[in-house]
């Protein structure tokens, strides 16, 4: 009965350190969410600006300006929602969280940090992402340099229970074949 | 009377004593004794009538109640009763009916009862699983938290969870990780868990 625990079945992993490939599907998730709500902000921009001046605008038209309003965006969005509460977007979907490497929650000047170190991780042919997979914490260039690291944050237990009470829902056959 | 008469006394009386003496040296008492029926003579004393001469207040004052008790082996006296006898010329249910179980409630502390039970461990040993599948609980929570939206979540996490599972044993595997590895942040731990288990021997 006592096996029947969270704890020992290993269901409450809030506060335990995310693995590699819950963070880059994170990651994804959140670089198509980026990019979805970037061509968002620029499309309106042009139909705005095309509405103001009488003249249809294209993105392509006019590509530095573009290519700086990319630069900004991805790290304000990264930076703002870390800043707001540790997560981002994909985080969220993946129950993971941004604290700091003691367990606190992170302010903007980890999160600004962050966000600054993180291309750097990613252009160095990778290196600097390496740690997430070979480290025991799993933290990267950008953790280490802002003295971050990434935890679950969902509530595996409750999912638990959900799970539990929808098998309790089926007809007994149904239960047992599934579980 | 005459003095010839008073001198005839005087010897007869010495007589008398120098014979009574022989007499008793002569006797052999153990003999004399050995030949007595003390079973008769006591059935011819009248236990009633002695009894009543004796005054039980000085006998009892002379006896050192204290040293008599210090004498006595409790445990001897114990064993030679016969405790299920005993328990079962009790009436248990007049007993009982006798009780005022509300005054007696009323004098439990609860709060202090409440205090010593190990609320932990208890937990601990109810199968929570068993009780949400099996009562109506199970069906609320369900029908209160369970949606498409957290049902998708639960699962796509579930998933992400299992892969880093993967990944983290084969990672340990290939570098030689043993023994205990930290799980996580030391003040996150602390409040949720226990540095007990390394990432390639937690289960899924």
């Amino acid at each position: 009965m006592a096996n029947a625990t969270p704890r020992r079945n290993g269901i409450t992993r809030q506060g335990h350190y995310a693995g590699a490939i819950s963070r880059l599907l994170a990651f994804l998730v959140d670089m198509a969410i980026a990019w979805g709500a970037l061509i968002l902000i620029l499309l309106t921009i042009s139909i705005a600006a095309a509405l103001i001046t009488g003249h249809a605008y294209r993105v392509t038209q006019f590509r530095a300006a573009g290519l700086v309003v990319t630069c900004l965006w991805y790290p304000i969005y990264f930076a703002y929602q870390w800043g707001l509460g540790g997560k981002t977007l994909g985080m969220a979907v993946f129950g993971l969280r941004v604290v700091t490497s003691e367990g606190r929650p992170i302010d903007n000047r980890h999160a600004w940090l962050r966000t600054l170190i993180l291309p750097i991780s990613i252009a160095l042919f990778g290196l600097g992402l390496l740690g997430i997979v070979f480290r025991v914490d799993h933290r990267g260039w950008h953790d280490r340099v802002a003295k971050t690291c990434v935890v679950y944050d969902w509530d595996a237990f409750g999912a638990r229970l959900r799970w539990l009470a929808r098998q309790g829902e089926l007809p007994p056959g149904a239960a047992a074949v599934r579980r | 009377m005459s003095p010839s008469a008073n001198a005839f006394d005087r010897m007869a009386q010495r007589v008398a004593e120098l014979v009574v003496a022989r007499v008793v040296e002569a006797i052999d008492v153990n003999a004399l004794l050995a030949k007595v029926d003390v079973n008769e003579l006591i059935q011819r004393v009248d236990v009633d009538e002695l009894v009543a001469k004796v005054d039980m207040d000085q006998l009892v004052e002379r006896i050192d109640v204290k040293h008599l008790v210090d004498r006595m082996d409790p445990q001897a006296i114990v064993e030679k009763i016969d405790v299920d006898a005993l328990v079962s010329r009790v009436d248990i249910q007049k007993l009982v009916d006798r009780v005022d179980v509300n005054e007696l409630v009323a004098k439990v502390d609860v709060n202090e009862l409440v205090d010593r039970v190990d609320i932990p461990e208890l937990v601990e040993k109810v199968d929570i699983d068993t009780i949400i599948e099996k009562t109506e609980l199970g069906s609320i929570i369900a029908r209160s938290t369970s949606s498409v939206v957290s049902e998708g979540l639960d699962l796509v996490r579930s998933q992400g969870v299992g892969l880093d599972d993967f990944t983290g044993r084969w990672v340990n595997k290939l570098l030689r990780r043993k023994g205990e590895l930290p799980l996580g942040p030391p003040l996150l731990l602390g409040a949720s868990g226990e540095l007990t288990q390394g990432q390639g021997s937690v289960e899924a």
